[in-house]
């Protein structure tokens, strides 16, 4: 466990969760590092919580982070964070979409009158902070929307990722893998949003 | 994605790979003829990428009509002596069960190998069973991978060690290598040698009881080899953990010991790692039979042995039985002193917690109070529900609607596949759901129970091929009085689309035909059947109504491409995606269709006033529209035509 980089990416089924894991994996591959991911299918599809585990050094043993191990958090989605901030070392990173997607549940909640409003995306923040893990939060969606296509939210996130100085995979790297994942004919779109999420990086608070 | 397929590398190179795709590839090392499956999570990825390059290399792939049948297809190309696979989630292992227990008696020629996807933790699967169980029912030897090296590597001895043995042989996994990546090296690809021939031979092939009989002494002769072959397994490896580090120093200076198979022996390493316990491991790669001698020796020179293994405790039970036929004096612990979860998938956590109760050592800090309680309070659950414009929906919602209206209760017997999210509130669409084919059945049985309400079940399509038909000919055989709804969407949609023989496409990508259900049903005597798009759901209501009150079985297919299918085939032919709109003015926020059907695509807006909110992944089914009361919400403009019947799942090669 010691010397081997731990991330959780996360996020919401349909997201592609599954593709951004793929990238980080391919582009630690590239820069000859070992790396085991674990992810989860099956019940993926649309509106699931999706959770990838990833390894990433020589001494990577097994696919799974144990609780409290993860260094960065990769996530999608605000509350998908919180959901699994239980992996995140003490003062760890959070890297965290800013786009909220609240549970059909949570709306069924309103409906059948169990709860006033929706969490809002301060409440959940704040919850992150207060556990001790820095936080990095992008606009997503912005971000992708200005890249060409708001399906394009996973590759800005990897961008912002990227930037991460603790990261052990360099920017070219990542973005070769982004290359080699993507759709051919929607390469220039991905690669602005990859440099997109790198730009928009800030040092976390 | 115009990607390189990634099982395809050359010899030597060293590529990232999941569990599944080094299956696959070792499939191909070992040059297999014939490969079979019946999808179902999380194995079905070995089939998907097989059928990907089975055309190019020369040899057969295919998604079978059930797993018994993709069993016996593999079977007879065993026995007609090439190397053919058969891949399954845990759940299959149920069904080929029947063919299994005598093909062990009779043995095979080529290759015959089973892989069985058990899943610890039921990610996707309605029990927990442990399929090494049925290796010990049928006297087939089971090897257990510890990763995706191992996975593909074994893959390929598995059918040599099938030869030698002339029994099939199971590689056993679970979720957390099907779909882990792993750095894998890859080996040669072998061109399939399609040489098959039946050579007739009754007295093996023909189990009549007066030629089966004799054959017992050969099995049993057989599984004992294979135990002794096991002794030298080189993937069953011994290894001394020193001070958190493994040592190759083989002497047994350690008096504790762990035994550890599948995906557990990573998680054991790490724990040592952490914790610094000293302790002889065994990697256990033939989990049975047993390797005996290796087995005796290693528990000779310990006190103590715990047994990490996930779903049962089968190697514990194997070891018990071991030690007290050798007499030796050695206290084996697992899952029956409580150190093991009896259920549930295993992790690093958990393996560290039962050597704190053993050694009072800490794997980790225990979880602080502020990451725990954040998750209960604020995070809400994400259950997995039907796709926004799922036409499941619509049926559900019609039929209960019908069962509304009649007044009579009555009860709706599930079956497996997508539609089991129906399940959940605020549908509630179905009354059980146990196993592939169980509906229809079930249903009967409940019919002749003496009941007066309606009975009704539900199936779909790829579910009504796997296993629907013969319950539906019983039910007309025996007059049920039931009316069953097959939900027809023309793939098998659960596990990710894949074909079926109402597709028109096979795996192979070759046009076979689209098997007619309505003729289907027809020719199984069914006199009242009626095909009804999904999303018509006042004819569909006044269908089941009417069906009710007809006495004997009468069967509604309700038709309609899944909504996935719909949206990629809107995406390819560059429409537009019409979506919900919410007229302000009308909506007063009473929530009725939220109650009523749920959609995903449903959200909630306060501003100006509390009014319902279209998500953006809403796709304009327009089922919606029906469910307001004050007609507040409305779709500019319906689909033309059916967008997903004609989907072609793979590029067509003839």
């Amino acid at each position: 466990m010691k010397g081997s980089f731990n991330m959780i990416d996360c996020g919401v089924g349909g997201q592609g969760v599954v593709m951004m894991a793929n990238i980080v994996g391919e582009a630690c591959v590239r820069a000859g590092l070992r790396v085991i991911s674990g992810e989860l299918h099956g019940l993926s599809q649309r509106n699931g919580s999706v959770i990838a585990h990833q390894r990433i050094g020589e001494t990577a043993i097994s696919p799974l982070v144990p609780y409290g191990e993860a260094d960065v958090i990769l996530s999608l989605e605000p509350m998908e964070a919180l959901r699994y901030l239980y992996f995140l070392k003490p003062g760890g990173l959070v890297i965290t979409n800013t786009n909220m997607i609240h549970p059909p549940t949570e709306t069924q909640m309103l409906a059948k009158g169990e709860k006033e409003r929706y969490v809002r995306y301060d409440e959940v923040v704040e919850r992150i902070r207060a556990s001790g893990a820095r936080i990095v939060e992008v606009d997503a969606l912005e971000l992708a929307r200005e890249a060409g296509n708001p399906q394009t939210e996973n590759v800005v996130m990897v961008g912002a990722l990227a930037a991460v100085p603790e990261i052990p995979v360099g920017k070219e790297h990542m973005l070769e893998a982004v290359k080699d994942n993507v759709p051919k004919n929607a390469l220039d779109v991905n690669v602005r949003a990859f440099e997109l999420g790198y730009g928009s990086f800030k040092p976390g608070t | 994605m115009a990607k390189k397929n990634r099982i395809l590398g050359g010899a030597g190179e060293k590529v990232l790979l999941t569990g599944n795709e080094a299956i696959a590839r070792g499939c191909l090392e070992a040059g297999v003829v014939v490969a079979t499956a019946y999808p179902g999570t999380p194995a079905t990825t070995i089939l998907e990428k097989l059928g990907d390059v089975a055309t190019e290399l020369g040899f057969h792939a295919e998604f079978s009509v059930n797993e018994a049948v993709a069993f016996e297809v593999s079977a007879g190309a065993a026995m007609s002596g090439v190397r053919s696979l058969m891949a399954t989630k845990m759940l299959g292992v149920n069904l080929i069960a029947d063919p299994l227990t005598v093909i062990s008696v009779t043995g095979v020629r080529g290759g015959l190998v089973i892989i069985t996807a058990d899943d610890p933790q039921q990610f996707s699967s309605q029990n927990a069973e442990d399929t090494r169980f049925f290796g010990m029912l049928a006297k087939v030897p089971v090897l257990e991978p510890v990763d995706g090296q191992e996975a593909k590597d074994m893959t390929r001895y598995a059918f040599e060690l099938s030869e030698e043995l002339e029994l099939p042989v199971f590689l056993r996994i679970t979720p957390r290598i099907c779909h882990s990546s792993f750095p894998i090296e890859l080996g040669e690809i072998h061109p399939p040698k399609r040489n098959g021939k039946f050579l007739r031979d009754p007295k093996r092939f023909v189990m009549i009881s007066t030629f089966s009989r004799p054959r017992q002494k050969i099995l049993n002769e057989k599984i004992a080899k294979a135990g002794i072959i096991a002794d030298t397994n080189p993937w069953n490896r011994t290894f001394n953990f020193q001070n958190g580090r493994a040592v190759d120093d083989n002497k047994a200076y350690n008096t504790f010991g762990i035994i550890a198979s599948g995906m557990t022996f990573p998680y054991v390493e790490e724990v040592l790692e952490v914790t610094k316990v000293n302790a002889r491991v065994l990697k256990l790669a033939t989990t049975y039979p047993l390797p005996q001698n290796l087995v005796t020796e290693f528990l000779r020179e310990m006190d103590q042995v715990l047994i990490v293994e996930e779903n049962d405790g089968v190697t514990e039970l194997l070891t018990r039985a071991l030690a007290q036929r050798k007499r030796l004096n050695v206290r084996i612990m697992g899952k029956d002193e409580g150190l093991i979860p009896m259920s549930g998938e295993l992790n690093p956590d958990l393996v560290g917690d039962a050597l704190e109760k053993l050694f009072g050592v800490q794997f980790r800090e225990e979880l602080t109070e502020p990451y725990i309680k954040a998750e209960k309070e604020l995070v809400s659950q994400r259950v997995p529900a039907l796709c926004s414009g799922c036409p499941h929906r619509a049926s559900y919602y019609s039929i209960k609607e019908a069962l509304r209206r009649k007044g009579m209760g009555g009860s709706i017997m599930g079956d497996r596949g997508c539609y089991n999210q129906g399940a959940y509130a605020p549908l509630e669409g179905i009354d059980s759901c146990i196993c592939m084919g169980a509906s229809i059945a079930m249903a009967s049985g409940i019919s002749h129970s003496g009941t007066n309400e309606p009975v009704l079940s539900v199936i779909g399509d790829g579910t009504f091929f796997h296993s629907g038909i013969p319950s539906l000919l019983n039910a007309v055989h025996n007059r049920s009085n039931i009316v069953s709804l097959i939900f027809d969407n023309s793939i098998t949609a659960m596990t990710g689309h894949q074909v079926n023989p109402g597709t028109g496409v096979n795996l192979m990508g070759v046009h076979t035909g689209n098997a007619n259900l309505k003729k289907i049903v027809e020719a199984c005597g069914v006199e009242r059947v009626q095909v009804i798009n999904a999303f018509d759901t006042k004819r569909l209501i006044d269908a089941v109504m009417e069906e009710i009150d007809q006495p004997g079985p009468s069967v509604i297919i309700s038709r309609s491409p899944c909504a996935l299918v719909v949206e990629r085939n809107v995406r390819q032919r560059k429409l537009k995606m019409y979506r919900a709109e919410v007229d302000l003015d009308k909506c007063i926020g009473c929530k009725v269709c939220m109650k009523k059907i749920g959609c995903p695509a449903f959200g909630w807006g306060d501003d100006p006033k509390p009014h319902l909110e279209i998500l953006p992944h809403c796709n304009g089914c327009g089922l919606c529209v029906e469910m307001c009361p004050f007609g507040a919400i409305s779709v500019p403009e319906k689909r033309e035509g059916a967008l997903g019947i004609s989907v072609k799942p793979r590029e067509v090669r003839e």
